[in-house]
């Protein structure tokens, strides 16, 4: 395989002067001869089914016009990606949020009852009643002060 | 006066003349990208103007439709002027915008899963056999074309780019490894053997390569 890389090399004018002396020597070979002989053929054949396509002058305004649009055309840059990611996340913690309120508010109230109520105030009454939302309410009234 | 002078400034010691011709291509590519990347759009229109049908041929050969190479060539170009504060300029503005067509390529065949590519048979991609041929020789000239193009096809797409670049664009081993973005070295590797998968290919399908022509082997 080494050999045939440097005929390859030779053939495709990647070597020095001093280089193709000895690849001379070496298409002595019929063997050498027939593998370069290849190569021209193979290149020879390639340029001519695979021709070079290419862009008219009359149609390089056309091309140019397509290249400007796409130049001028604002980029979607990654900032734009990253601020629509913080906004979704900013808005489902608010939603989440909102829904586990909810969900709490409309748990059934832990009806709670007074077991007991004291007071050290002398003269003073204490009362207490439990409402609708199981809210107990003490309070304490020092009928002693009232004026009448 | 002064680009004059910048000019001969480059050519240093004795130099062959496609080197001083190569010398003052990019040191007038060199003053386009500069002008570019301020905004002069007319600049960057000039380089398009220059490398146009280099980009739009190695297009070509990789997806075989004149439209599909056409945006692809669009594409390059724009992908270029948005990177053009990041071309360094150690390699050549033909090198580089070279490379963005070639990895813009492989990302389009991705795509697309190509694997093989059919022949689009457009006036300016048609395998003309010359029309001083004979019938049979035309024919069997079209036919080892058509040959030529499918095994190009099943090549993997490093060894099509590097057959491609050297075979029919010309580009040079160092030209090559700046747009593959390899070694020399792979660029060699990479060449022999798109070379001898070919030979081989084409030899299956009966065709002989020797002498300076490849011609169909009589079966019969």
């Amino acid at each position: 395989m080494k050999w045939q890389q440097r005929l390859e090399q030779y053939r495709d004018g990647e070597l020095g002067d001093v280089d193709a002396r000895e690849i001379e020597a070496m298409l002595e070979d019929p063997a050498h001869q027939a593998y370069d002989a290849s190569l021209n053929a193979l290149g020879a054949a390639a340029r001519a089914s695979m021709p070079r396509a290419g862009i008219a002058d009359e149609q390089l305004p056309a091309f140019m016009a397509g290249i400007r649009e796409g130049v001028e055309r604002p980029q979607r840059g990654y900032r734009g990606f990253w601020a629509l990611a913080s906004l979704s996340t900013a808005a489902l913690i608010v939603a989440l949020s909102v829904f586990s309120v909810i969900m709490l508010k409309s748990q059934d109230a832990v009806h709670s009852t007074v077991e007991a109520a004291a007071t050290e105030i002398e003269g003073a009454e204490i009362d207490t009643y439990v409402d609708d939302d199981g809210t107990a309410v003490v309070w304490v009234s020092d009928t002693g002060s009232d004026t009448w | 006066m002064s680009v004059a002078l910048e000019s001969v400034l480059l050519y240093e010691g004795s130099v062959t003349e496609p080197d001083r011709e190569n010398r003052v291509i990019e040191a007038d590519d060199a003053e386009l990208v500069s002008r570019a990347r301020t905004g002069d759009f007319a600049a960057y229109e000039a380089l398009v103007r220059q490398y146009r049908n280099d980009v739009f041929a190695l297009a070509y050969h990789f997806v075989r439709n004149r439209e599909e190479a056409w945006d692809l060539s669009q594409e390059v170009f724009i992908k270029a002027h948005r990177a053009l504060k990041r071309f360094r300029g150690d390699a050549s503005f033909k090198t580089w915008v070279l490379r963005i067509t070639a990895n813009q390529c492989k990302d389009f065949l991705k795509k697309r899963r190509l694997k093989t590519v059919s022949f689009d048979g457009s006036p300016q991609a048609a395998n003309r056999p010359s029309a001083d041929l004979d019938p049979r020789d035309r024919a069997e000239a079209h036919e080892l074309g058509q040959a030529i193009q499918r095994a190009v096809d099943t090549l993997p797409v490093k060894h099509r780019t590097a057959f491609v670049l050297r075979e029919i664009e010309g580009l040079s081993y160092q030209e090559m490894a700046g747009v593959m973005n390899c070694s020399v070295g792979t660029v060699m590797s990479r060449l022999h053997h798109a070379r001898r998968k070919l030979r081989n290919l084409l030899e299956k399908s009966g065709f002989a390569l020797e002498g300076t022509s490849a011609s169909k082997e009589n079966t019969s």
